[in-house]
């Protein structure tokens, strides 16, 4: 697809992001944590709509608005330090946190398409992670 | 039916260009301070995603969630194309296997019952 050592196609604006530290992997993770939290937090908001409980509601509305603010700043830090395309692709972790959750808040099954699906996109993500030669 | 289709084929592409769009702005060395997140480009970025959320919210009042799941995972090949055209970032075998995995994936979450 890409021409590896010659760069010759390589665009010139080139915008160099040096491999993520464990540190900033780890930072990069805590904010998709909190992503994925932010879906509970949206759930829980449309199960009291639906029981009439409008307080409690407007709470966890507002944790969910929370939530993705927070998420947005950190995901700009993020995209500071690492390639767009890395960082993207760890998003995907969020399919496993989402169903996890589900089991665990909500008591959402775990059917087996579901545990098959989330090997295999985690099984990509770590493709993409181990991929050294960027 | 058709129109919320389009709209959910549309917005992951728009989606990953405010991406792409957010990244400039971040790696900008100019951007100091508040100015990191109050610029131009990085407004305008925010505006597209927005702009993408209104159009699924209401394409999702016909759609499936499932089917809007599957066709909201192109974003992940969209991000991939999109941050080489316009940041220079590789795109390698491994990179193109791994995602197609994720997207397999997300489909599988959501198709097989």
């Amino acid at each position: 697809m890409t021409p590896r050592k010659s760069g010759r196609f390589q665009p010139s604006h080139r915008i160099e992001s040096p491999r993520p530290d464990i540190r900033s992997y780890l930072f990069l993770h805590l904010t998709l944590l909190l992503y994925s939290l932010a879906s509970v937090f949206a759930k829980y908001a449309g199960l009291y709509r639906l029981a009439g409980l409008w307080e409690t509601t407007l709470v966890f509305v507002g944790l969910e608005f929370l939530a993705l603010l927070v998420y947005t700043l950190l995901w700009q830090l993020i995209l500071r330090r690492v390639d767009l395309s890395f960082a993207y692709s760890n998003r995907a972790v969020c399919t496993l946190w989402t169903i996890l959750f589900g089991l665990l808040f909500f008591g959402e099954e775990i059917t087996w398409g579901k545990a098959v699906g989330i090997l295999v996109v985690l099984a990509g993500v770590v493709l993409v992670v181990t991929d050294h030669d960027r | 039916m058709t129109v919320s289709v389009l709209i959910y084929l549309i917005t992951p592409l728009v989606a990953a260009l405010s991406q792409v769009i957010l990244k400039k702005a971040a790696s900008n060395p100019a951007h100091k301070g508040l100015r990191f997140y109050l610029n131009l480009p990085a407004i305008l970025a925010y505006a597209l995603f927005f702009g993408c959320m209104l159009l699924n919210i209401l394409a999702l009042g016909e759609l499936d969630l499932s089917v809007a799941g599957v066709l909201e995972a192109s974003g992940y090949l969209y991000v991939l194309f999109l941050s080489h055209l316009f940041l220079g970032e590789k795109i390698t075998r491994r990179k193109l296997i791994g995602n197609a995995l994720i997207i397999a994936g997300i489909v599988l979450t959501l198709t097989w019952k």
